[in-house]
């Protein structure tokens, strides 16, 4: 309950305050945009399977995101930051596809 | 991942405040969902919201960035090549441009060479439709009224009043209702009369001549020309100028059987 407040209250502080990402982390923000979600879903997950953990989700979720920014601007240094972002992204889509698939079956059991 | 795997359970997981739960495998999905959306105020659940917050946040402002400008938030290199290709295409562009204004410039200049070749093409068969006779003409000129009842006057004074006109200047001859052209012809009729080109005319003839009316009648008039021996030969001669003479008789052409034009000469060749 309080993550779904959460949630709401992050997007609507979004809307009204119309942030404007620094320039810095213009490339970055995405990717860890994406990993976050990807943790969410897993949380989600964990909660269904009845394993969650605050203390589990919280660290994976910032691990995660910084991992995902890391991998990125280590990319950027190497000279194939587009490349590596694709990899990132494709990864974190296709854990979040499965994640997604398991909270599937345990909300309509197919 | 499959939902027939046996659930793990974790205690610090399960709500406090429902202990007449049975076996947590046996828990209907939907008591889960709802207690997901009990609230319970504790350290590491207001880290979790404030992580979820933090997420929406940024979610919004990732969203916001992407529909204000996309190319802000690309890399350099992308950019770079961004930029490259913009350059590639409009330097073909430009090409192309200048092709098509080429192929314009030569398409103009085309046609009005058209038009100038046709307009003399025109001019050309104005003139040659009014010599070669195939065109009703009209212009100041003369009339020539010959009166021979008697038969006198023979074909031959007919061909020296057209060898006169032709002298003074005629453009444009008909003699009683036959255009008169280069390969005209004037015969003595069987029964007195003339032929003209196959037709045969008879008294009163009409000469009708375009030119300058001052010119054709003096070369007509002079003494012992031609005028003077159709009245030799008995006939009555009226010359009337006209400052607006009417052709109207035309000569049908027939396609030359023999001559052909000769090419023009090559250059060089």
């Amino acid at each position: 309950m309080l993550a779904l407040l959460g949630l709401a209250l992050g997007v609507v502080a979004g809307v009204m305050l119309d942030p404007t990402v620094p320039s810095f982390f213009q490339p970055y923000l995405p990717i860890a945009v994406i990993a976050a979600l990807d943790a969410l879903f897993g949380g989600l997950r964990a909660r269904f399977d009845g394993v969650f953990n605050e203390r589990v989700f919280v660290v994976s979720f910032v691990f995660n995101v910084l991992v995902a920014a890391f991998i990125v601007w280590l990319g950027d240094q190497l000279g194939v930051g587009t490349q590596l972002s694709t990899a990132v992204v494709v990864v974190l889509g296709i854990r979040i596809f499965s994640n997604v698939a398991a909270i599937r079956r345990h909300v309509f059991r197919a | 991942m499959t939902p027939a795997r046996p659930e793990q359970t974790s205690a610090g997981d399960r709500p406090a405040e429902a202990p007449a739960r049975p076996d947590p495998a046996e828990r209907p999905t939907h008591e889960r969902w709802r207690s997901l959306l009990v609230p319970r105020l504790t350290l590491g659940h207001v880290a979790v919201a404030l992580l979820c917050a933090g997420l929406g946040f940024a979610v919004v402002a990732q969203v916001r960035q992407t529909q204000e400008d996309v190319l802000s938030g690309m890399r350099q290199d992308d950019l770079v090549r961004l930029l490259d290709e913009l350059t590639q295409r409009n330097a073909d562009l430009s090409d192309e441009q200048e092709e098509l204004r080429r192929d314009l410039a030569e398409l103009r200049s085309s046609t009005t060479s058209r038009e100038a070749a046709q307009e003399a093409a025109e001019i050309q068969a104005r003139t040659r439709g009014v010599l070669a006779g195939t065109l009703p003409v009209h212009g100041p000129g003369i009339r020539v009224e010959i009166e021979d009842p008697g038969g006198g006057v023979r074909a031959q004074v007919f061909v020296t009043i057209l060898e006169e006109l032709r002298n003074a200047g005629v453009e444009s001859v008909e003699l009683s209702g036959q255009r008169l052209t280069a390969s005209s012809w004037i015969l003595d009729g069987p029964d007195g009369g003339l032929v003209v080109d196959g037709a045969v005319v008879e008294s009163p003839y009409e000469w009708l001549a375009i030119g300058d009316p001052a010119t054709l009648s003096v070369a007509l008039d002079i003494p012992g020309g031609a005028l003077a021996s159709v009245r030799n030969a008995g006939g009555e001669v009226t010359v009337t100028e006209d400052e607006d003479v009417r052709i109207t008789a035309t000569k049908e052409l027939t396609e030359p059987e023999h001559a052909t034009p000769v090419p023009p000469e090559e250059p060089g060749g």
